[in-house]
C-alpha cells in the first residue's frame, strides 16, 4: 500500500547560537512509513525527540537530514524542500496537527476557532460553524461556552478545542502530541474513540502517547525511538 | 490560492549616503497571503515598506507588481503618475502614526470616503453610506461619522485608519506597526480586526513589527531583518519555534511569551 | 493726459513682455497657474495688483477699460484704477460692459452676456485650490501634475454631512477643459456657469501668490459636484427693486435706520441700462408695506 506519511532517514539538530553555537543531535537515521488506516504510536523515554518527528513531519521543524514525504493531491510532497506556499497547502488541506498547546487567538470564540480550517477550505461560514458545533458537542464542551474566546478555560478544555479543531477537518494524514495529556477519563476515552472513527475513516495517524493504556487503545502499530547521545 | 504571486520584490536596495538602510532584499508575495517583516528599530524593516510604498525612491532593485487587470509593472521605475495611480488605487498603506495617515481637519466620514473619490466615486449617498459600513466594520459607532479623528482615541484612530485603507478593497494593504503604542488590551482587538479583515478581503498585507506575537498571529509567512540585510525568512511558525539564524534565535528568545 | 513721467501702462517694457509671456503660456494650458515676477505695484496686495498688472501688460491705446468692484463701476477701488490707467495710458474707460475691451473684475461676471474680443481681467487673492488641505507648493503641483484630485471633493463631502449642502458660495472651485482644478476667484457661484464657454477670454491676476491662469475663450468650465448633490446657484424669492430682471445677482441694501433692506441687482450697469430701457422694479413696495 502507498504510504501517506515516509520519513527516510530523519535528522535533526539544534544548533544554540545563543550558547556558543553548541549542537545538540536529537534524531538520526530515523525511518518510517504510514499508510491510510494506519494508527502509528512513538514509543520512547521523554526527551529522546518525539515530538520533534512530528514537528519535522509538520514542516515546523527545518528539516536537517533525511527527508519527509506527504501524499497530498495524489502527490508525494518533500516537507523540507517544498516552497513555503506549497507547504500551507499541505498543511490547509492534508496534515492536521494537534501540538502540546493550544495557541489562543485574543477575542476570537471556541466556536470560530474550530471552524476555522473549515472555513479555510472554503466551507460555508454557517455549515463550518455547525460542523464545528457538534464537534464542540461531542468533547464535551457546553454551549455557552462556544462563543468565549478560549484564553481563560482550563487546561483540559483548551486542550479538548485544540483537538476539535483539527479533527473537525477529516485530515488525510493526524499528527497527534500527546493529544489525552490534562484531559480527565471521560474525556480521554471520547478523543481515543475520535481518533480510531478517523483512522477507520481512512486517516494515516502518527501519534505520540506516553501512556501505554492509551498506546493500546489506538495503536495498529507501536515504533520505538531510540535515544540520542547527545553529542557536543 | 492562485500560483502566480502578486508582488515580486527582486534586489531591492536603498542607502542613505554611506549609510546603508537595505539591501539586496528578494520576496514573493502570495495573493491573500500576510508576510511579516520583524527585527529591530533600525534594522531596514521600515525603509523597506516606505520603499515598496513609495514614500522614499529606492536605489536599486526591482518590485514588480501584477495589476488587478492583469499585466506586471516594476513600480521602483516606472513613472510616478502611473505608480501614484496604482498605489492609490490598488494598495493601501497603515501607517504608525495615524497622524500620517489621516486628514484631522475633517470627519470620519470623509476620512473614509476620501479614497472612494479619489478613485471616481461622485454618488455622495453612496460614498456616505459605504463609510458608514466600514465604520461599523472596523468597530467605529456609524454615529460617530461626522466627528472628527482628533476625538477619536488611538485605537479608534488606527481602525480607522484601517477603513480608510481597506475602503477601495486593495490587493495589497502594507502596515508599518500597526499596533505600535497601543494599549495591549486595544491591541488585541485591533489585531483581531486585521486578522479577520484580510481574511475576509483576501487582500495581501506586509506587516512590519517589531512584536513577535503580532507576527505569529497574523502572518503566514516572516521575514527577518538585521542591518539592512533579510538574515532568515520562512512560514511563520517555522521561524518562531526553530529559528536558525543566531540573531532570529536571540529575537525568539528575547520575547517574554509568543 | 497721459503722465509722461511713467511708461504707457507703469509697467515698464520688460516687464510687460515677460507678464504677457506668461500669459500666452496660461492660455495654452487653460486653468494651469504659471508664475510670475510679480512686481511692486502703486496700491497694497490685496487691493488687485495681480489683475492690475495683466491688464498693464495688454492694454493699448485702443482699448476702452471697464473696472467693477463687486458688480458696481463706482466703488472706491474701481473708480481708483480706473483712474490710474487714465493717467498711466490716457485711453478711454467706460462704465458700460458692451462698450469694453477689457474689463478689470473683483467679485463679479458683468450680467451682460460677453462677445468675442473682449477681455475678463479677474483680481484673484488665493489662486491655489488645493492649498486647504495642503500647505507645501511642491505637493499641490505634484497633484495638479498627476491630476489628484480626489480630495477636492471631501470639502464638498463635508460641507453637505455637516450642512446637508454645499456651503461654498464663492470660489466655487472648477474643473477646466477637463484638466485642471482651478479657483475662479470670490466671485459668487452664481457667476461660476457664466465662465463655460464664454466668448470672452478670461485672464487671473494673483499679485501676492504670483501666479497667472487663464481660461480662453470658449472653454469648458465645469463646477465640481456630486451626482446627487448637482451644482446649483444662488436665487431669490424676488426681482430686483430697481429694475425688475428676475435672472440677476442680488445685493443686499439697508435703506433706513428702521432695518428697511432693498433687495437691488450688484451689477450697476446692466441694473441702469435695463431701467434707461424703460424696465421698472417695484421700488421696494414690499419695504412699505413692512413699515
Amino acid at each position: 500500500m502507498e504510504p501517506m506519511i515516509r520519513i527516510e532517514a530523519l535528522a535533526k539538530t539544534f544548533t544554540l547560537h545563543l550558547r556558543g553555537g553548541i549542537a545538540l543531535r536529537v534524531l538520526e537515521g530515523f525511518s518510517l512509513d504510514v499508510a491510510a488506516g494506519e494508527c502509528v504510536v512513538l514509543r520512547a523515554p521523554s526527551g529522546t525527540g518525539k515530538s520533534t518527528i512530528l514537528r519535522c513531519v509538520a514542516g515546523n521543524y527545518r528539516i536537517e537530514g533525511g527527508r519527509v514525504l506527504i501524499r497530498h493531491d495524489r502527490a508525494l510532497v518533500d516537507i523540507g524542500s517544498t516552497s513555503p506556499r506549497e507547504l500551507i497547502a499541505v498543511r490547509r488541506h492534508t496534515i492536521g496537527h494537534v501540538s502540546q498547546f493550544l495557541r489562543v487567538i485574543p477575542r476570537v470564540s471556541a466556536l470560530d476557532i474550530v471552524a476555522e480550517p473549515l472555513i479555510d477550505r472554503e466551507m460555508h461560514v454557517e455549515a463550518a460553524r455547525t460542523k464545528a458545533g457538534s464537534m464542540l458537542a461531542r468533547l464535551g464542551i457546553a454551549e455557552r461556552m462556544w462563543t468565549l474566546p478560549p484564553a481563560t478555560f482550563s487546561g483540559g478544555e483548551q486542550q479538548r478545542i485544540n483537538i476539535a479543531r483539527v479533527l473537525v477537518a477529516d485530515y488525510p494524514v493526524l499528527l497527534l502530541d500527546e493529544p489525552t495529556a490534562s484531559l480527565d477519563d471521560a474525556n480521554r476515552r471520547i478523543v481515543l474513540d475520535l481518533i480510531v472513527e478517523a483512522r477507520r475513516a481512512g486517516a494515516a495517524v502518527l501519534a505520540v502517547l506516553h501512556d501505554a493504556e492509551d498506546r493500546a487503545a489506538i495503536a495498529t502499530r507501536i515504533v520505538d525511538v531510540a535515544p540520542m547521545e547527545v553529542a557536543a | 490560492m492562485t500560483d502566480a504571486p502578486i508582488l515580486r520584490v527582486d534586489g531591492l536596495g536603498k542607502a542613505y549616503g554611506r549609510r546603508i538602510a537595505c539591501r539586496d532584499i528578494c520576496f514573493d508575495l502570495w495573493p491573500g497571503e500576510v508576510l511579516a517583516v520583524v527585527g529591530e528599530s533600525g534594522s531596514g524593516k521600515t525603509t523597506l515598506l516606505n520603499c515598496l510604498g513609495g514614500l522614499i525612491a529606492a536605489d536599486a532593485g526591482t518590485v514588480r507588481y501584477t495589476r488587478r487587470g492583469g499585466g506586471e509593472i516594476d513600480l521602483a521605475t516606472a513613472g510616478e503618475a502611473e505608480r501614484r495611480a496604482i498605489l492609490r488605487a490598488e494598495w493601501g498603506f497603515v501607517r504608525q502614526n495615524p497622524r500620517d495617515g489621516l486628514r484631522f481637519g475633517v470627519s470620519a466620514g470623509a476620512n473614509v470616503g476620501e479614497p472612494l473619490m479619489a478613485i471616481g466615486s461622485r454618488h455622495f449617498g453612496k460614498i456616505r453610506s459605504t463609510a458608514s459600513e466600514w465604520l461599523e466594520a472596523v468597530e467605529i459607532d456609524a454615529h460617530r461619522i461626522d466627528d472628527l479623528p482628533s476625538g477619536f482615541s488611538g485605537g479608534m484612530q488606527q481602525r480607522l485608519q484601517i477603513a480608510r485603507n481597506l475602503v477601495t478593497h486593495p490587493s495589497i494593504v502594507l502596515m508599518d506597526e500597526p499596533t505600535g503604542g497601543l494599549d495591549v488590551s486595544v491591541q488585541a482587538k485591533l489585531l483581531d480586526l486585521i486578522r479577520r479583515l484580510v481574511r475576509e478581503n483576501g487582500v495581501s498585507a506586509i506587516v512590519v513589527t517589531h512584536d513577535l506575537g503580532v507576527a505569529r498571529l497574523l502572518a503566514d509567512r516572516m521575514l527577518v531583518m538585521k542591518e539592512g540585510e533579510v538574515v532568515e525568512s520562512g512560514l511563520t511558525d517555522q521561524l518562531l519555534d526553530d529559528p536558525q539564524a543566531a540573531y532570529t534565535q536571540l529575537l525568539v528568545s528575547s520575547v517574554l511569551t509568543v | 493726459m497721459n503722465d509722461a513721467a511713467y511708461n504707457f501702462g507703469y509697467l515698464d517694457e520688460q516687464t510687460k513682455r515677460m507678464i504677457r509671456r506668461s500669459i500666452l503660456k496660461a492660455v495654452a494650458i487653460p486653468g494651469y497657474q504659471v508664475p510670475f515676477g510679480s512686481r511692486e505695484m502703486p496700491l497694497p496686495y490685496g487691493w488687485g495688483t495681480g489683475g492690475i498688472q495683466v491688464t498693464a501688460a495688454i492694454i493699448g491705446i485702443g482699448d476702452v477699460l471697464k473696472v467693477i468692484d463687486q458688480g458696481a463701476d463706482d466703488t472706491t477701488n474701481a473708480v481708483s484704477i480706473r483712474r490710474f490707467f487714465s493717467r498711466m495710458c490716457g485711453m478711454a474707460t467706460t462704465e458700460k460692459t458692451a462698450e469694453a475691451s477689457i474689463i478689470q473684475t473683483r467679485h463679479r461676471i458683468p450680467e451682460r452676456p460677453l462677445s468675442e474680443g473682449q477681455i475678463l481681467v479677474y483680481q484673484v487673492p488665493i489662486p491655489e485650490p488645493l492649498r486647504w488641505l495642503e500647505p507645501r507648493e511642491s505637493e499641490t503641483r505634484k497633484m495638479h501634475a498627476l491630476r489628484e484630485y480626489g480630495v477636492m471633493h471631501v470639502k464638498l463631502y463635508e460641507d453637505i454631512a455637516t450642512k446637508g449642502k454645499v456651503a461654498t458660495a464663492y470660489d466655487y472651485p472648477v474643473l477646466v477643459n477637463g484638466r485642471y482644478i482651478m479657483r475662479p476667484s470670490p466671485i459668487p457661484k452664481f457667476d461660476t456657469p457664466k465662465m463655460h464657454r464664454n466668448a470672452a477670454l478670461q485672464l487671473f491676476g494673483a499679485g501676492r501668490e504670483k501666479r497667472i491662469y487663464a481660461v480662453p475663450p470658449h472653454t469648458d468650465v465645469v463646477p465640481l459636484d456630486f451626482e446627487d448633490h448637482p451644482f446649483a446657484v444662488e436665487t431669490w424669492d424676488r426681482p430686483c427693486a430697481l429694475c425688475g430682471a428676475g435672472n440677476t445677482f442680488l445685493d443686499e441694501i439697508v435703506v433706513n435706520d428702521r432695518g428697511g433692506r432693498l433687495f437691488v441687482c450688484s451689477d450697476t450697469d446692466y441694473c441702469n441700462e435695463r431701467q434707461e430701457a424703460g424696465h421698472r422694479g417695484d421700488g421696494g413696495a414690499g419695504l412699505e408695506a413692512a413699515e
